[in-house]
C-alpha cells in the first residue's frame, strides 16, 4: 500500500514538470491508483479486518478522511489567510461544515474557535455540542453507546428549537446537520462527490451503530439519491459490490477494467488468505480456483518481462494446481545473455524439480559455446546435465580437432573429467585416450601398451579412430623390449583383420589404412614373433 | 549473537554488486558510501548511495549512471576511482567527484567475445577482467592498451579472479580448478592448477585473506566453501559444507579476517566466525609444533570441519538470490535478485 501511495505521489510530482500528453498520461495512471488504493482501504475494512459485533462506523470514517482531504486544504487557507474575520474567508463554512460531517470534531472546533464571535453564547453551546458527541465504542458495549447516542442527539434537537441558533444561519445549519434531520442531509448531498462520501455522512448522523451487514441497503439509497444504477461508473459498481459482500462481482469488475492482474490478483490472495472466502464449501473450490487463475496469469505477465522473470516464479510457487508446469513451460523460456543468468534458472529449476529446465537449458548454453568454438565451456555445460548424446557429440569433435591438429585443445578439461568420464562411453574414451598420450609422453611405455591394447581390444574405440590406434601402436610394436605379449598381438591382427574387411569407413581413413596397413602388419608380425620367442622361452625356464 | 538492525534502499532493479568505499582515513571504522550495480534489465546503472550512519542511518542517491550491458563487477580502486565490468566485454573506470558526483572515466570495450566479461579484480593499479572466453586481460589505470593478454587461459569460462600477490592472479572456472598465473612470467599458461573435486562443481566466488595472501576461499556451486592454501597441495584444505545453493560471493572483513561472510542464491546471508575455532583448539596448540603453519589462521585448521564454526544467520531467508556483500567495520551491505539492497549496521563481531 505504500508503494501505491509512493508511485502516486511521484506520478503527480512528474505530471506537473512534464508535458502535456505525458502528464495527461500520469495524471490518468495517479488516478488509477487514488482508486486503488479507495477500493483496497474498503476491502480491508469491511472484508478483512471484521471486528466482531460488525461496527463499522470509526473504520469508514477515517476511509472517507483518508479520500477527501479538501476540508484540509480548506482549513489551511483560512488559518493562513489570518485576518480578524475568518468567517468572512470564501471557504469558512464549507470547511466547517465538511470537518463536521467528516466527524472529526477536534478540528471542528479549532476552526470555530477562530471565529470573531467564539464568545457569544450561541459558539459556546455550539462547542459543548460539538465536544459531546459520543463517538467512539471501544469500551461501550451497544446499547449504551445507543442510548448515550440519542440523548445527545435529543438536546441537540431541543437546542435547535429553542432557536439557540437562529442568528447565523450557517450555525444552524450545523446543528440540523448534528441533529440528523432529513433536510439539512439532503441538501449536504449536493455538495458530495460520490455516492458513499453522502451515505457515510448520512449514517454518522442518523444511524452511527450501524453495521457492516446492513450497509448494502444504506447504499443503495445512497445510490438512488445520486443517480441510480445506471450511472454507476466501474468504480462505484466495485465499492458496492465490497458493500454487499460480493466477492466475484468485486473481482469480475476489476479484471475488466484493469489491463493487467495486479491488482485484483493481489487482493484476492488477500482475502482468500482472511478466510473470508470460505463460506460455501462449494464455493471454496470456485474461489481457490480463481484465485488461482488470477495469480498464474499475472505470473505468466510477470515472466515475459526480462528482468521480472525470477518474481513471476516465486508467483507460481503460490499456485498449487497449475503452477509448476506453467513455470516448467516459461523457465526454459527465458531469453539468456550470460552464464550468470544460464546459473541463476538452473538453480531456480533444481530447486522446483524441474529437470527437464536443467537439462534444455545447459543444452542450450553448450550449443551456444560450440558457436563461438569454444568446446571446452560446452563440454562443461553438457557434463553439468550429464547429457550422454551431447557430449558425445563433443567428444567426437575433440578427437576430430586431435587428428587434424595432433594434440588436444582443452587438456586442463580431459585431465581432470573425475566422476563424469562415465557420462558417456566416447567420453571415457577420450579420458583415456588422453591417458594414453601422457602416458607415452612420460615414458611409461609398458602401461601404454597395455591401455592401448586395451582400447582397441574392448571396442570402447570408435571405428573412425582404429587407423589411428594401430598407427599409434606401430612404434609399441617396433620397440626393443616386448610390450604387447602374443595374445594381445593376436588380438590387435585380428583388430586390424576387421578394419580392412570393414567398407563403411570414411574415405580418409581408407586411404590411411591402405598406406600403413602393410607398415602395421609388419610391425604386428615382428612382434608376435619376439612375442612368441619369449613365451617360449620362459615355457622352456619353466620346465 | 548479532542483533543487527538494517536499512533498506528499493532500488526497483536488480542488484548485481554492491561495495563500500573504501575509508579515507583509517580512523574512522566505517564508511559513508556505497555503490551499487545492476543486472538484467533493459537499462543498466551503476549507482553511488549517501549512508548517514550517524544521523538517522538513512541512504540516499548521490549519483547514477547509465552502464552498458549488466555490472558483472565493481571494485574501488582508491576512494576516487570506481571500476566496474560489464557483460557486454569491456570495463569503465568513474571517477569520484566533490564527494558526490560520478564522472565516466576511460573505459575498455571489447575485452571479451560473447557473454562479455564476468569477473573484475584489483590491485594497486591494475585491473584484470576474465570473461566467458576464457581470456584474461590485465590492465593498468595509466595506461590504454592491455598489459598482459592471456588469450586461451582456460579452456571453459571465468567464474572469478582475484589477485592473491601484485604478481599472482588466480582465477577459478565452472569446472572447479582455480588457476594461478604468474604476470612476471612470458609464460600464456598458469603456473599451478589446483583442483576442487574430482566432480565438475563450478567455483562461483573467491576471496583472499586480506593479509596472508597464500589463503585463499572459494565458495561452489554446490553450496560448500573450500579453503585453500596455495603454498601446498592441490587441493584445498578444508571443506567446509555451507549453504544449500550456490553461494554468490565470500568476503573476508577486512580488519579482522577470522570472519567471514557468504551469501547465497537461496536467499541466505551467515557470518562465520572462526574465531571460535582457535579458542577450541586450544589445548592442543603446545603438540602440534610441526603444524604451526596452520595456527596462524583458524580456517586452515581442521577443527573447522569438525563443525566447530560459529555460524549466525543475519536476516531471515529471502525468497530471492542475494547476489553480493560487503563488509566494513561494523556494518554489512548486502543486495540481490529482490531489487533493494540493505545495510546492517553495529554488527558484533
Amino acid at each position: 500500500r505504500s508503494i501505491m501511495r509512493d508511485c502516486e505521489d511521484q506520478l503527480e510530482s512528474l505530471a506537473e514538470t512534464s508535458s502535456a500528453a505525458e502528464s495527461a498520461h500520469y495524471t490518468a495512471q495517479s488516478e488509477i491508483l487514488y482508486k486503488l488504493e479507495l477500493i483496497w482501504n474498503l476491502v480491508e475494512i469491511l472484508i478483512v479486518n471484521t471486528r466482531p459485533g460488525g461496527f463499522v462506523m470509526n473504520q469508514l470514517l477515517h476511509w472517507i478522511s483518508l479520500h477527501f482531504r479538501d476540508c484540509e486544504d480548506g482549513a489551511r487557507s483560512v488559518i493562513s489567510q489570518s485576518s480578524d474575520s475568518p468567517e468572512d474567508h470564501v471557504q469558512y463554512w464549507k470547511t466547517l461544515q465538511e470537518f463536521v460531517l467528516q466527524g472529526r470534531m477536534d478540528q471542528a472546533r479549532n476552526l470555530l474557535s477562530l471565529h470573531s464571535d467564539f464568545s457569544s453564547d450561541m459558539f459556546a453551546s455550539m462547542d459543548e455540542l460539538l465536544r459531546k458527541m459520543p463517538l467512539s465504542v471501544a469500551n461501550l458495549s451497544m446499547i449504551e453507546f445507543d442510548m448515550q447516542w440519542r440523548n445527545w442527539q435529543m438536546e441537540v434537537v431541543g437546542r435547535l428549537q429553542v432557536g439557540e441558533f437562529a442568528v447565523y444561519p450557517e450555525l444552524n445549519f450545523i446543528a440540523e446537520i448534528l441533529a440528523g434531520k432529513e433536510e439539512a442531509i439532503n441538501t449536504v448531498a449536493d455538495r458530495c462527490e460520490t455516492w458513499y462520501q453522502w451515505m457515510v455522512y448520512k449514517l454518522l448522523y442518523t444511524n452511527p451503530g450501524v453495521k457492516s451487514y446492513d450497509l448494502g441497503v444504506y447504499a443503495q439509497q445512497a445510490i438512488d439519491r445520486f443517480g441510480g444504477l445506471q450511472s454507476l461508473t466501474s468504480l462505484d459498481s466495485v465499492l458496492l459490490g465490497i458493500i454487499e459482500l460480493d466477492i466475484p462481482e468485486v473481482i469480475r469488475e476489476l479484471c475488466l477494467t484493469l489491463d493487467n492482474f495486479w491488482f485484483p490478483a493481489h487482493l484476492l490472495d488477500l482475502i482468500h488468505h482472511s478466510g473470508a472466502l470460505n463460506v460455501d464449501v462449494q464455493d471454496s473450490t470456485v474461489s481457490a480456483g480463481l484465485r488461482e487463475y488470477l495469480l498464474l496469469d499475472y505470473a505468466t505477465c510477470l515472466m515475459s518481462h526480462n528482468s521480472l522473470w525470477q518474481l513471476g516464479a516465486v508467483y507460481f510457487d503460490y499456485c498449487p494446481v497449475q503452477g509448476s508446469q506453467r513455470l516448467e513451460a516459461m523457465l526454459g523460456r527465458v531469453p539468456i545473455t550470460s552464464d550468470y543468468k544460464a546459473s541463476k534458472v538452473i538453480q531456480m529449476a533444481n530447486d522446483r524439480g524441474l529437470h527437464s529446465v536443467v537439462a534444455s537449458t545447459c543444452k542450450v548454453m553448450g550449443m551456444k559455446a560450440l558457436a563461438r568454438k569454444d568446446t571446452g565451456s560446452a563440454m562443461a555445460w553438457a557434463l553439468k546435465s550429464q547429457d550422454a548424446k551431447f557430449t558425445t557429440f563433443l567428444a567426437d569433435k575433440l578427437l576430430a580437432e586431435y587428428t587434424h591438429s595432433g594434440k588436444f585443445s582443452s587438456t586442463d578439461l580431459l585431465d581432470n573429467l573425475g566422476t563424469s568420464i562415465i557420462v558417456s562411453d566416447r567420453l571415457t574414451f577420450l579420458g583415456k585416450y588422453r591417458e594414453f598420450n601422457r602416458m607415452r609422453e612420460e615414458g611409461d611405455y609398458q602401461p601404454a601398451a597395455d591401455l592401448l591394447h586395451s582400447l582397441l581390444w574392448s571396442r570402447l574405440a570408435p571405428k573412425y579412430f582404429w587407423v589411428t590406434l594401430l598407427i599409434d601402436a606401430i612404434p609399441f610394436l617396433n620397440a626393443d623390449q616386448v610390450l604387447l605379449d602374443s595374445a594381445q598381438t593376436y588380438q590387435l591382427l585380428q583388430c586390424l583383420q576387421e578394419l580392412v574387411d570393414d567398407t563403411t569407413l570414411p574415405e580418409k581413413e581408407q586411404v590411411l589404412l591402405e598406406e600403413k596397413e602393410k607398415g602395421i602388419r609388419l610391425a604386428l608380425a615382428k612382434n608376435l614373433a619376439l612375442a612368441l620367442t619369449k613365451e617360449g622361452d620362459a615355457g622352456l625356464t619353466y620346465f | 549473537m548479532s542483533v543487527a538492525a538494517g536499512t533498506s534502499r528499493f532500488v526497483s532493479k536488480k542488484v548485481r554488486k554492491v561495495r563500500w568505499r573504501p575509508r579515507a582515513d583509517s580512523m574512522q571504522s566505517g564508511s559513508d558510501m556505497l555503490a551499487t550495480g545492476s543486472w538484467d534489465d533493459e537499462v543498466n546503472d551503476v549507482s553511488l548511495w549517501k549512508y548517514s550512519e550517524d544521523t538517522d542511518n538513512s541512504i540516499s542517491l548521490l549519483a547514477s549512471l547509465k552502464h552498458e550491458g549488466d555490472v558483472t563487477g565493481l571494485s574501488w580502486l582508491n576512494p576516487d576511482l570506481l571500476a566496474t565490468s560489464s557483460s557486454r566485454g569491456g570495463v569503465s573506470l568513474y571517477r569520484l567527484e566533490q564527494y558526490k558526483i560520478l564522472t565516466p572515466g576511460q573505459s575498455w570495450t571489447d575485452l571479451h567475445a560473447e557473454g562479455g566479461a564476468t569477473c573484475l579484480s584489483i590491485h594497486g593499479e591494475s585491473v584484470a577482467t576474465a570473461g566467458q572466453d576464457g581470456k584474461i586481460n590485465v590492465l593498468n589505470v595509466r595506461q590504454r592498451a592491455a598489459v598482459k593478454v592471456f588469450d586461451k587461459a582456460d579452456s571453459c569460462s571465468i567464474t572469478d579472479l582475484v589477485f592473491s600477490r601484485s604478481s599472482d592472479l588466480l582465477s577459478s572456472n565452472m569446472r572447479g580448478q582455480i588457476k594461478l598465473f604468474d604476470l612476471r612470467s612470458n609464460k600464456s599458461e598458469p603456473s599451478s592448477t589446483f583442483l576442487l573435486s574430482n566432480e565438475q562443481v563450478a567455483i562461483t566466488c573467491l576471496a583472499k585473506h586480506p593479509s596472508q595472501g597464500h589463503i585463499v576461499i572459494s565458495g561452489g556451486e554446490n553450496g560448500f566453501l573450500a579453503v585453500w592454501d596455495l603454498r601446498q597441495g592441490s587441493h584445498p584444505t578444508t571443506l567446509l559444507s555451507a549453504h544449500q545453493t550456490p553461494i554468490s560471493e565470500v568476503q573476508f572483513h577486512p580488519d579482522q579476517p577470522d570472519h567471514i561472510f557468504t551469501c547465497s542464491q537461496g536467499g541466505e546471508l551467515w557470518h562465520w566466525n572462526g574465531s571460535s575455532i582457535k579458542s577450541s583448539a586450544g589445548g592442543s596448540n603446545i603438540i602440534n609444533t610441526s603444524m604451526d603453519l596452520n595456527l596462524s589462521s583458524p580456517w586452515l585448521s581442521s577443527e573447522a570441519v569438525k563443525h566447530k564454526v560459529e555460524t549466525n544467520s543475519l536476516v531471515s531467508r529471502q525468497p530471492l538470490p542475494i547476489n553480493s556483500v560487503d563488509v566494513l567495520g561494523h556494518s554489512v551491505l548486502f543486495g540481490g535478485d529482490n531489487e533493494a539492497f540493505y545495510v546492517l549496521h553495529n554488527v558484533v563481531l
